[in-house]
């Protein structure tokens, strides 16, 4: 095969294109049961790469940038989803798992909410932090959103791990009261 | 700001966490100096930084993706809708999720299955396994409650959820002893030696599929699911379903299987229950177990625990195996199918020998064996003493419970008569002054009765509900008999009565009251899906009983737009009926269940084909002049009417009154109510002559049997009016159904609307194509309608109503009004006979006409023809009629030649079929 010349990461042109692949690629899974029980993240941000990668002749040196921006569509794709829930919902007895059902002690963000609507709340927070911090808001995408452990989003975004810690945690401490006060 | 402080407060602790501990402090102070508010940010970041126990992702994550996947995951398919709740575990065949099925009000919670299933070839044959499954009906064996496919495509099937613990997990946690859990594992093998009885494997028998409840009971998962999925992967290379540490060896070589490939899996979990150990564990590789097994090498029964270091801590301990069940693994795990126990049946009888102290089978022709166990058996003689004195109090109780029942049963049966009694003694003339009163005054008169007296008898209360309620129903007295059994439900459903089947039987003949009062409506599919889960629940032994209410839910989903749904659940009950060995007028029944159905559903070829089976079957049966032939041959008259074969279902028709003449005699007023009824069909049919003889059969029994002043007689009335109306004698039509419609309107002072509507839009009917579209016939149609309108509207109804004040508006030349109602009546499509199309298209084009269009109203006048003549044929009357309308309409447009063509043919066609008086002979309209 003739390898054309790796084409640059433009951010406007693949968000869109990501945003389709990770909900095709989502629905797929759950069609094929290959999922379990969770959607595995993980699995398809990283399937979304090689096939982007594929398709647009992607430099494997960009794979980093484009994990953080498949991250952030794979929030879009669920935060979508739970807006399009949330306008069509019937009154909160019709949501099955409420997040204070399955809370655990240690995990305060968003106690009470049902998933929809703390989904979005989480996502309006956010957006907020980014305009303080957007490295620690793409480290927290990658965590929650691409499954990435901490040492893993310490080599995709090329920053040392301990700073990433610190990161996550502090940002976690800010999201957790922030959301206190909504 | 806060976020310029965080900001700055976390650029802080980045920092101070390059230092040592001791520098830290230093710099903290000189970094935040004397802002407080900076240095509590800066000593709040530093601990979150240091706390690991933020460092999971938060549920919240994991739920809204679990929540968002359940719902991408699954829209099951009809009948009922299903919500994920969370999942249950995955194995071989696909993740299994804690589902609640909605139903009305009520849910259920299943535990669903959505298969690993790439073809989907064979999905119709999953769909005809799963009825074959679906009558497993056993108290041990967890139900399969529905299958289908979902939006995605995927096969999935809804099973009873049980939760429970699997059965070894609950015999070594709970340290059970030998025979505790000999009879748990027996109570099990009953459950498979009754799927075998039914012919179904279970095919993957493991712990995993052995739940034992909150009762203590053992539940059998997934029955015969495996062959599903075999019979699914059948044409491909896909593999067996089985987990092949169970596996017989037969399976494991992908040989045809019988009931005793079930008896091995068995024998694996016996063994498993009492060592901890499977028997082959010691095989780290599965290939090496499998070869072992294969060539007979590998070591079976219980010594082989010994080379296992590893035995369950909850295990009993191996040197208590008693040498009697080591046998009996032992001769389940013949690596031949036929040297092992013939059938699960006989591997029970030898552990209940061996818990009863009688020599095992298995260890047969071991010469001191017997006497052993014979001295071991009357070792204790006061003990076997014991054993027989407290059988004896178990029976005597058991007898007295029996007893007391039967004494219950009969008071009930008692109270029952007494209030029925009270209120008969009302017609008494004895007791009374009157001696006319209705049933119902009787019925009224029984409930209030009840009302007041058994308040404290909850049992002969609901009894008695239910008997008055079915008693309405049978009047067709308004509601009051859907309210009654409705409240006869509740009681019977209250803790105090505790009798589920009651409620669901009372619930059922709700339904089937709201669906002959009102047809079918959400009310009556309310109550039918409140039987039908009733019975799911607590019917379980009775799988008859299972398909009746099947059948019901079958006739309420009917006509709500759920006629999928309705199809299913009566092929549901035929195929209930069918495995369970009903008798032929049962199957006969749910062939009719199945023809109505389909009829709904439009299929109206496949629903005649059902009905001549269920007649053919009854005819089979010797059914000569029975009761279930007369049922059948009535819906054969309306299967075939709906296939345009409208003479064979007269032909049909007059079998029909032959027959009920034989069976109710030529007196009866159900002959003659029948006689009367099939008038308005001949007469559609042009036998004229013929409907007059029935009318003067029938008219004379009516009045003697029933009185001039019944609801029979005014329906001969109505009859006798409609048969001239059919041919054109307005004058002799007009009083006799005015008269009807009086008698009927003093008779039910508001009740039964149905009847009132028939009478009420007739009589307008007859007014406005006799010329006097008058207020009268107006107000008549707009009550009609009005209450046609309230609650579940049935737009077909309606349509027949809307026609005719079409008609009125259309005779006063108002447009615009009779438009917008002609195209409500054109909304209800091929629902309607073609009659009613062609009414609305003659009825355009009399609009048409008095617009001076000509040539649209020619236009009209054809269609109303064309409509007539496929679906009656050319010697109908009203085909005639409307050819002769057409041909008047082709000459006002200037097609002469054409309307003399049509007048050639049928001008003397209508002279033949209607009698000189006819408004129709006269050039009437049509």
């Amino acid at each position: 095969m003739v390898a054309a010349a790796p084409a640059e990461l433009d951010a406007a042109t693949l968000s869109p294109l990501l945003y389709a692949e990770l909900k095709a690629l989502a629905a797929r899974a759950l069609r094929e049961e290959r999922a379990g029980h969770t959607l595995q993240t993980t699995a398809l941000v990283h399937e979304a790469w090689l096939r982007v990668a594929d398709q647009r002749q992607l430099d494997p040196r960009n794979r980093g940038q484009f994990l953080g921006l498949s991250a952030q569509m794979m929030r879009r794709v669920l935060v979508d989803h739970a807006r399009r829930r949330s306008a069509a919902k019937r009154p909160t007895s019709d949501t099955r798992v409420m997040l204070s059902e399955i809370q655990s002690a240690n995990d305060p963000i968003l106690a009470g909410l049902d998933t929809s609507t703390g989904l979005i709340t989480l996502d309006g927070a956010l957006e907020r932090l980014r305009e303080i911090s957007p490295r620690q808001v793409e480290i927290i995408d990658l965590k929650f959103f691409a499954g990435l452990e901490l040492e893993e989003i310490a080599d995709t975004i090329g920053v040392a791990r301990p700073t990433v810690v610190r990161d996550w945690r502090m940002a976690r401490a800010w999201l957790q009261r922030e959301l206190a006060h909504e | 700001m806060n976020e310029s402080r965080y900001a700055k407060a976390s650029g802080i602790v980045h920092e101070l966490l390059e230092l040592t501990v001791t520098a830290r402090a230093v710099e903290l102070a000189a970094r935040c100096g004397d802002d407080s508010e900076l240095r509590q940010e800066v000593d709040w970041l530093l601990r979150a930084s240091e706390d690991e126990a933020l460092d999971a992702v938060p549920s919240l994550i994991q739920a809204a993706t679990s929540e968002i996947a359940a719902e991408w995951r699954v829209a099951a398919a009809t009948p009922n809708d299903y919500q994920l709740i969370r999942p249950l575990g995955e194995g071989g065949m696909g993740v299994v999720w804690l589902a609640e099925r909605a139903v009305r009000g009520t849910s259920q919670q299943v535990a669903l299955k959505r298969l690993h299933v790439g073809s989907t070839t064979h999905r119709q044959r999953l769909l005809e396994e799963q009825q074959i499954l679906a009558r497993l009906s056993h108290p041990n064996i967890a139900r399969l409650l529905d299958a289908g496919v979902d939006r995605d495509g995927v096969p999935f099937l809804a099973m009873e959820f049980v939760d429970g613990e699997r059965i070894d997990d609950w015999c070594f946690q709970r340290g059970l002893d030998l025979p505790s859990r000999l009879h748990l594992f027996i109570k099990t093998c009953e459950a498979v030696a009754y799927a075998h009885q039914q012919l179904i494997i279970h095919r993957d028998l493991k712990p995993a599929n052995v739940l034992i409840d909150a009762h203590g009971e053992p539940k059998l998962l997934d029955f015969g699911i495996a062959k599903l999925i075999d019979a699914e992967a059948a044409g491909g290379t896909a593999t067996r379903i089985m987990t092949p540490a169970y596996a017989s060896p037969e399976q494991l070589e992908g040989k045809s299987l019988g009931t005793t490939t079930d008896v091995w899996s068995l024998g694996v979990l016996l063994y498993e229950l009492l060592s901890g150990a499977r028997p082959l564990q010691y095989f780290d590789d599965v290939h090496a177990r499998a070869l072992a097994m294969l060539s007979g090498t590998g070591t079976t029964g219980t010594e082989a625990t010994a080379v296992n270091a590893s035995a369950t801590a909850g295990a009993l301990n191996s040197l208590r195996i008693p040498a009697d069940i080591d046998a009996i693994v032992r001769k389940a795990l013949r690596r031949e199918p036929e040297q092992r126990y013939g059938s699960v049946r006989e591997l029970v009888d030898d552990l209940e020998r061996f818990l009863c102290a009688r020599p095992v089978l298995a260890r047969q022709g071991q010469w001191s064996y017997r006497a052993q166990r014979f001295v071991q058996r009357n070792r204790w003689p006061l003990a076997a003493a014991l054993g027989v004195s407290l059988l004896t109090a178990v029976f005597t109780w058991r007898t007295a419970a029996a007893e007391r029942e039967a004494r219950w049963q009969a008071e009930v049966a008692n109270r029952t008569t007494e209030v029925l009694i009270s209120a008969f003694e009302l017609a008494n003339p004895a007791q009374s002054e009157r001696h006319d009163y209705s049933a119902r005054e009787v019925l009224d008169r029984a409930r209030a009765n009840i009302g007041g007296e058994l308040a404290d008898q909850p049992k002969v209360r609901a009894r008695l509900l239910e008997a008055l309620g079915k008693a309405y129903q049978g009047i067709k007295e308004g509601d009051a008999g859907a309210e009654l059994l409705e409240s006869a439900a509740r009681l019977q459903l209250d803790p105090a009565v505790g009798d589920a089947l009651g409620a669901a039987r009372s619930l059922r003949a709700k339904a089937t009251g709201i669906i002959a009062n009102h047809g079918p409506t959400l009310a009556a599919e309310d109550a039918a899906r409140r039987a039908f889960d009733l019975v799911l629940v607590h019917g379980e032994d009775d799988p008859l009983l299972l398909a009746e209410a099947y059948g019901v839910l079958a006739f309420a989903l009917d006509g709500v737009g759920q006629e999928g749904a309705a199809i299913a659940a009566a092929q549901s009950a035929l195929a209930l009926r069918e495995q369970n060995h009903a008798g032929p007028n049962l199957l006969a029944q749910s062939y009719l269940d199945l023809c109505s159905v389909m009829t709904g559903a439009g299929h109206r070829g496949a629903a005649l084909d059902q009905c001549e089976r269920a007649l053919a079957l009854i005819r089979g049966n010797g059914g000569r002049a029975s009761q279930p032939l007369r049922t059948a041959l009535q819906e054969l008259e309306v299967a075939l009417v709906y296939n345009g074969q409208y003479d064979r279902g007269l032909r049909v028709a007059r079998e029909r009154i032959a027959l009920t003449a034989e069976l109710f005699g030529e007196r009866s007023s159900v002959l003659a109510g029948e006689r009367l009824a099939m008038t308005d069909r001949l007469a559609e049919s042009g036998l004229f002559a013929e409907a007059d003889q029935l009318i003067a059969l029938g008219m004379p029994v009516i009045l003697e049997r029933n009185g001039a002043r019944s609801s029979q007689y005014a329906q001969a009335l109505f009859h006798a009016g409609w048969l001239e109306f059919l041919r054109g004698r307005d004058t002799q039509a007009l009083p006799l159904i005015r008269q009807a419609l009086e008698i009927q309107e003093s008779l039910v002072e508001g009740r039964d609307l149905g009847m009132l509507q028939v009478l009420r839009t007739a009589l307008a009917q007859v007014l406005i194509e006799s010329g006097q579209a008058s207020d009268e016939a107006r107000a008549l149609l707009e009550t009609v309608i009005s209450e046609r309108s309230q609650g579940d509207a049935n737009a077909v109804a309606l349509a027949y109503a809307r026609l005719p004040l079409a008609q009125w508006h259309a005779a006063r030349n108002e447009a615009a009004a009779a438009l917008s109602l002609l195209d409500q009546v054109a909304a209800v499509g091929g629902s309607v006979e073609q009659e009613l199309h062609a009414r609305a298209a003659a009825t355009r084009a009399q609009l048409l006409r008095m617009a001076g269009d000509h040539a649209g109203a020619a236009q009209q006048a054809k269609v109303a023809f064309d409509l007539m003549l496929a679906d009656r044929g050319s010697a109908n009357p009203r085909t005639i009629r409307y050819a002769v309308a057409c041909a008047a309409a082709l000459a006002a447009a200037g097609d002469l030649a054409e309307a003399d063509q049509l007048l050639a043919e049928y001008r003397p066609r209508l002279e033949q079929s209607f009698p000189e008086d006819s408004r129709y002979r006269s050039g009437g309209e049509p």
